[in-house]
């Protein structure tokens, strides 16, 4: 990586040491300063954070059961006639 | 959003699981016989899933009218007696609405038609329990509906675990020689307000043959408070159509369960003599309201409501879940919860599901989970992966909010109409290929 004059840029990563049941991101903040720098500094093309690894939190939630149900038709056009009363009912002939 | 429930009995295959909290569906047992009363022969066993449904490999729910026979002993001696005990399932929907403008449907098969006495076959009701309509056949196999519209027409006075002291009764005698239990009285079935008139709205002009499935639904139009009209549809052929019918003393607040029946309709006094056993079979049930412009109708006969069991184990999926027992795929379709899998949190775990197959549009997406949090606030949300990208599941009953999981297990649901990648329904290749699964945060 090309060396580069980061004179100006601070980066602040606090962290919280929580409550062991709070989940862990809740702890994470970043803080990126930024100072109008001499004109002669080269600009800064990138910045990332990266956090690796989160150690086990302990409030990792029992799962006992997942499932779906799907509401479908066997016909490609879907779904029955609309209903006879609600056309009647709006249009007040019923 | 306006699809309130659907239940297909596939995912749902005990009475264990039925009662789990957050699903909390009942089922009327046999009654308890008070002192001196005894069964000789016990009614068999009344409520039965995991039978085959409607359709190849799915499962349904099986309501059985049983013969019994009673003994009641005093100190002249005892009286035996040979009867019958019908039952009932109370199936609480997803999400509870205020009364309005609703229809519903399921697919139903009958095992034997009975002769002698009209046969209960399901009702809608509110959280107590009190009806607001019933849906019948008569002895010849022909749909009947009825409105409720008496002040007596509550849960007690309709659905009787066994003969009452008086109509109006709150109560029921426990005696071993009474012969008809768990039935429905038909005094205050009417729509007329007469405790002697129980004439019903209309009789079917088609006659159910037994062991057939077919598809009934039901509309209800509220044209103003207490005042509905209904439209009766087997297999989309209208069986009953009555408008504007003026029910003040219907005694249904709200809409918040369907009960499925195998119970003779009766007087609440009867002393028939004991009837033919029959079953009944229940599937692909659907519950709507009018609201919005998707699914506000009946849905038709080729509906069917299916559930899609998890990728079997090894099967490639991308996932944060670790399990301390079993497989993933058993252990989280089973809701056992003696082996559990852990989510990690914050995560996402996402299945392959099974296909569809013979389903080609989609209107909606029912998800179930059973889940706590392990030592504080946790979130959960319901998550589906379709056309290439995730989408967390909103619907009518979390309205797009995460779940706030509680420190005990308690099953979490919520339906989803349309894709949310189209807005429109799922076609067959996007069902064939959807993921499904949960996040924690």
């Amino acid at each position: 990586m090309a060396q580069s004059d980061t004179t100006g840029l601070g980066v602040e990563v606090l962290t919280f040491s929580g409550p062991s049941n709070n989940p862990p991101i809740a702890g994470l903040g970043v803080e990126v300063l930024n100072f109008s720098g001499p004109v002669n500094n080269p600009p800064i093309a990138g910045l990332g954070v990266e956090v690796l690894n989160f150690s086990g939190p302990t409030n990792n939630p029992p799962i006992v059961a997942l499932g779906i149900e799907i509401i479908g038709n066997t016909t490609s056009s879907g779904g029955g006639s609309s209903s006879t009363h609600i056309q009647r009912t709006l249009l007040g002939v019923g | 959003m306006t699809l309130l429930h659907i239940e297909g009995f596939d995912v749902i295959d005990s009475t264990a699981k039925s009662a789990l909290a957050g699903i909390d569906m009942s089922h009327q047992a046999k009654q308890t016989l008070g002192t001196g009363g005894s069964y000789t022969a016990e009614p068999g066993v009344l409520t039965v899933f995991d039978v085959a449904g409607r359709y190849t490999g799915s499962t349904c729910l099986k309501l059985n009218f049983e013969q019994h026979t009673g003994r009641q002993s005093n100190e002249d001696g005892s009286t035996t007696v040979t009867g019958n005990t019908g039952t009932w399932s109370r199936v609480p929907f997803a999400e509870q609405q205020a009364l309005g403008s609703f229809t519903f449907g399921f697919t139903f098969k009958t095992s034997a038609i009975n002769s002698n006495f009209e046969t209960t076959i399901a009702s809608i009701a509110d959280s107590s329990g009190n009806p607001l309509l019933l849906l019948a056949y008569n002895t010849s196999g022909y749909l009947k509906a009825y409105l409720f519209n008496n002040a007596n027409a509550t849960y007690a006075r309709t659905f009787r675990a066994a003969q009452a002291p008086n109509p109006a009764s709150d109560s029921v005698t426990s005696g071993g020689h009474k012969k008809q239990k768990n039935f429905v009285q038909d005094e205050y079935v009417n729509a007329g307000g007469s405790t002697t008139d129980h004439s019903a709205l209309g009789t079917g002009a088609t006659q159910l043959a037994a062991d057939t499935w077919y598809t009934i639904e039901c509309q209800i139009v509220e044209n103003s408070s207490k005042n509905y009209s209904l439209e009766l549809r087997l297999d989309d052929t209208v069986q009953v159509d009555s408008d504007s019918n003026a029910v003040s003393n219907n005694q249904c607040a709200n809409l918040h369960e369907v009960i499925f029946l195998n119970a003779l309709l009766m007087d609440h006094s009867n002393d028939n003599s004991q009837q033919a056993e029959s079953n009944h079979f229940f599937d692909d049930f659907y519950f709507l309201d009018d609201a919005g412009s998707n699914n506000v109708s009946f849905l038709g006969a080729e509906m069917r409501v299916q559930g899609l069991p998890l990728g079997s184990a090894g099967t490639a999926f991308t996932q944060n879940f670790s399990v301390t027992a079993g497989s993933i795929s058993g252990n989280l379709t089973d809701f056992d919860t003696n082996t559990v899998a852990t989510l990690a949190n914050p995560g996402t775990g996402i299945f392959d599901v099974t296909n569809p197959e013979t389903v080609k549009t989609g209107n909606g997406i029912r998800y179930i989970a059973t889940a706590k949090y392990s030592s504080g606030a946790t979130n959960l949300e319901f998550f589906t992966r379709t056309n290439s990208a995730n989408h967390a599941a909103s619907g009518a009953i979390h309205d797009g909010s995460p779940i706030a999981l509680t420190a005990s297990f308690n099953t979490y649901q919520e339906i989803q109409e349309k894709n949310p990648a189209t807005d429109a329904n799922y076609n067959e290749s996007e069902l064939d290929a959807i993921q499904i699964g949960l996040k924690a945060s």
